[in-house]
């Protein structure tokens, strides 16, 4: 399929966009920039704060119900005219909706609350939470080889002969850790897109982004994201003239891997200590991954050492 | 309790009693030397990235994987490594 070049006009600061495609893509993450500017400041923003806190609240399924809970739990045992009052508190204030705790499962959820282990429950609380929400972490034992010199059962001495030592061949013997935590790539990419406040600002198309100031005869490229980079783009086009999978005219799109690994300690007085392997998707703007509190840092992995099998894996959330 | 610090530090990379037994009782009483560590290491580093690599990642690379996204339309999305940044523990 051959691919035409469209240029975008050029905006106020002369900049302009060229894409590799036989049309502009109907989804652009970067029209978000003009009314989001704020979501690059550290400022939060109320919509995003309430969005992301209804996660926050586990086990409660929402504010509602963790409002009531907290005020159950914590609120001292014997009932007072100051309890009471804060009980109205709770129930007048505009963050308190009745229909919130209409299908809340009190208690399944002090029973969680007193396990001290992580429940992984099959049932699920959330009333409309997304299937593919925390799935994908596995468990799987990883076996290597390991070579020995001698071939002697273990505890045999070398047997000797005519005062020499027999050379011996030698053995391999299968070692295999347990444990090693993982979670598949797809399903991370899966929930990602399934998720419409993290798809909107992924790009799906990269572009060439050039400068062309005022009467400037010719345009400067400009590098800056990994959906402007020449590498983004060749495996766009590779992808683009991949041949078709049989019956499929679906749109094709690069989901562009940057992993990182790095041990680090997790406190500073024990030995816990962490290898995990981080991933971003390069189709988001680095304005966006560089931003802790967006968590486009995903975890795939917590790797294990020979020299650190028994290092102590915490469990996920 | 800086001196605590420092101990545990590097109490942190020697051998767990675990693979020691293990190696000192397939080995004939030696445990593994320096070089031998490094090895396996490495050995189990590509070993967990075997798991990570699975017969669905392949699939998604060289075929793609179609998926549903947000804005109710199907895409075919091929996976694509474009950095890794790694420090090497074994050092």
């Amino acid at each position: 399929m051959a691919l035409g070049v469209m240029d975008t006009q050029r905006n106020h600061f002369g900049l302009f966009r060229r894409y590799f495609a036989s049309k502009f893509p109907s989804h652009d993450p970067d029209q978000l920039l003009r009314t989001n500017l704020n979501e690059m400041s550290d400022i939060p923003e109320n919509t995003i704060l309430r969005q992301m806190s209804e996660k926050n609240f586990a086990p409660y399924p929402n504010q509602s119900s963790f409002m009531l809970g907290e005020w159950y739990w914590c609120d001292g045992s014997q009932k007072s005219k100051d309890s009471f009052e804060k009980l109205i508190d709770i129930i007048t204030s505009p963050d308190f909706s009745s229909a919130d705790i209409e299908q809340t499962k009190w208690a399944w959820i002090d029973r969680k609350l007193g396990s001290s282990e992580e429940v992984v429950d099959n049932e699920s609380l959330w009333m409309d939470e997304d299937p593919v929400e925390d799935a994908g972490w596995a468990k799987t034992p990883v076996s290597i080889s390991v070579p020995f010199r001698c071939s002697s059962p273990p505890t045999s001495k070398p047997t000797r002969r005519r005062g020499k030592t027999k050379i011996q061949e030698g053995h391999v013997q299968t070692y295999t850790i347990p444990g090693f935590y993982h979670r598949s790539i797809i399903s991370i990419l899966r929930e990602k897109l399934a998720n419409e406040e993290q798809f909107q600002h992924f790009h799906l198309e990269p572009f060439e982004l050039h400068w062309q100031p005022g009467n400037a005869a010719t345009s400067i490229r400009l590098s800056g994201e990994l959906y402007n980079s020449p590498a983004f783009l060749e495996a766009h086009r590779e992808v683009q003239e991949l041949p078709q999978e049989p019956g499929c005219v679906l749109p094709r799109c690069v989901a562009g891997l940057m992993l990182a690994s790095d041990a680090t300690h997790l406190t500073s007085f024990g030995q816990t200590k962490l290898w995990p392997l981080y991933l971003y998707f390069a189709n988001d703007s680095k304005y966006r991954r560089a931003k802790p509190s967006l968590h486009l840092c995903n975890h795939v992995a917590y790797f294990q050492k020979v020299s650190n099998v028994d290092g102590q894996i915490p469990v996920h959330h | 309790m800086v001196r605590f610090l420092f101990t545990t530090d590097i109490k942190l990379w020697q051998l767990p009693d675990e693979f020691q037994d293990f190696y000192v009782q397939h080995s004939g009483g030696k445990g593994p030397d320096k070089a031998t560590i490094t090895f396996l290491n490495r050995e189990l580093f590509h070993a967990q990235w075997k798991t990570i690599i699975d017969d669905e990642f392949l699939e998604a690379f060289i075929h793609g994987i179609v998926i549903l996204c947000a804005d109710g339309v199907r895409r075919r999305f091929y996976l694509r490594l474009f950095t890794y940044s790694a420090d090497y523990p074994e050092k």
